[in-house]
């Protein structure tokens, strides 16, 4: 075979994928656009309480649920929704203040053994959700 | 004369190599021959410092230890469903099921009355009893360095869905749902938020209204039916205050 022969059908390759190619994605942008958006894409996807530029996750960030402890009182630290009425309970006592900032900071008594506390947020914008969070602490005099 | 040149070139770079090759090895054999003729007097007989050394190294190690175990030490609680001499099976409150591994020597168990605690004997953990495990905790088991017998709380709140003041119940719809019954008792303490100062204030059951949030507490006894339990306290927070 003569080398133009070669040639050309190496040209006659190349340009064929290259085609290929461009037909495939092509074909794909298409149906693309033919197709319907089911959810809309440019708004917030969020719960109308969400959207609250206020709204902050309750989060507490101390103790970790299943702290052992070896003082009868622990410090509760946590972050919520500002304006919110904070109450915090376990069998041993009830709090119960306002915070009016992201973050909160008690210190709240033990007993001996297992304190199961729940902290429950109320936001003063009544739009907002009511956040709960419950938690174990161990005071336990027997340690290491 | 340009190929003798060459090749001149060529066998010096060779005889270059060799030589860098055998001063390599002779530094090499030297080296080896001072670790062999390292007097072994020095490594026998360890200096004060070397003691002290030695002493702070130990000291650290133990530190170490101690802290790990301390990290690791962790405390699960749950209701005894077998109980033999070599280890405590429990089922916590999510209904995860842990074995806590006893030792003769190591573990001590306690039972813990209000705000003191008592020393017991393994043959007074009971199955059905509530226990808190302490110690090294591994996926499904508890290492124990101790087993205290305590008693489990319900520590929960809602909104009031019903009020029957014939019983003193009231039904209490939470967030995930739940419906409870909580049975007012004689003993149990009454209490709510007051809407302008929220300190908490005694309260009579005639204030209980249908609507309001309340967060109770109640004793765990096991024998529950129905949701119902003898509630400890309740505190209420009135839905007036969120009408403000």
């Amino acid at each position: 075979m003569k080398k133009e022969a070669l040639f050309a059908i190496f040209l006659g390759i190349a340009f064929g994928g290259v085609l290929g190619l461009f037909l495939i994605s092509k074909n794909k942008e298409l149906q693309l656009n033919a197709n319907k958006v089911i959810a809309p894409t440019g708004t917030d996807l969020r719960s109308p309480s969400q959207n609250d530029n206020n709204f902050q996750q309750l989060d507490i960030s101390q103790p970790n649920d299943g702290a052992i402890v070896s003082q009868d009182s622990v410090t509760i630290k946590g972050s919520t929704t500002p304006n919110s009425l904070i109450v915090i309970q376990s069998p041993v006592k009830d709090m119960v203040f306002n915070n009016d900032k992201v973050q909160f900071q008690v210190d709240f008594p033990l007993v001996l053994g297992e304190n199961v506390i729940k902290v429950t947020t109320y936001p003063k914008n009544k739009d907002l959700n009511v956040q709960e969070k419950a938690f174990k602490v161990y005071y336990l005099q027997e340690q290491l | 004369m340009k190929k003798i040149l060459k090749r001149e070139s060529s066998i010096k770079l060779v005889v270059f190599i060799v030589l860098l090759c055998v001063l390599y090895f002779m530094s090499y054999t030297v080296s080896f021959g001072q670790t062999v003729t390292a007097t072994p007097s020095s490594t026998l007989s360890p200096s004060a410092s070397d003691s002290s050394a030695i002493e702070q190294l130990k000291e650290k190690v133990a530190n170490k230890v101690e802290q790990i175990r301390k990290e690791n030490n962790r405390a699960i609680a749950g209701t005894v469903t077998d109980v033999s001499s070599a280890s405590i099976s429990i089922t916590t409150a999510d209904k995860t099921g842990y074995e806590i591994k006893l030792d003769d020597a190591l573990t001590k168990y306690y039972q813990i009355l209000g705000t003191t605690e008592k020393e017991i004997k393994l043959q007074d953990i009971k199955k059905g009893g509530y226990v808190i495990a302490e110690g090294v905790i591994n996926d499904k088991t508890i290492a124990a360095n101790a087993v205290y017998i305590d008693q489990p709380y319900l520590v929960d709140s809602g909104k009031i869905s019903e009020v029957d003041k014939e019983n003193y119940d009231i039904k209490v719809v939470t967030s995930d749902k739940t419906v409870y019954t909580l049975s007012i008792e004689n003993y149990t303490k009454q209490e709510m938020v007051n809407i302008k100062t929220l300190a908490i204030e005694r309260i009579g059951f005639s204030k209980i209204i249908q609507g309001d949030s309340i967060h109770f507490t109640a004793k765990i006894t096991g024998n529950e039916k129905d949701n119902t339990y003898s509630v400890d306290k309740i505190l209420i927070v009135p839905q007036e205050y969120f009408m403000k």
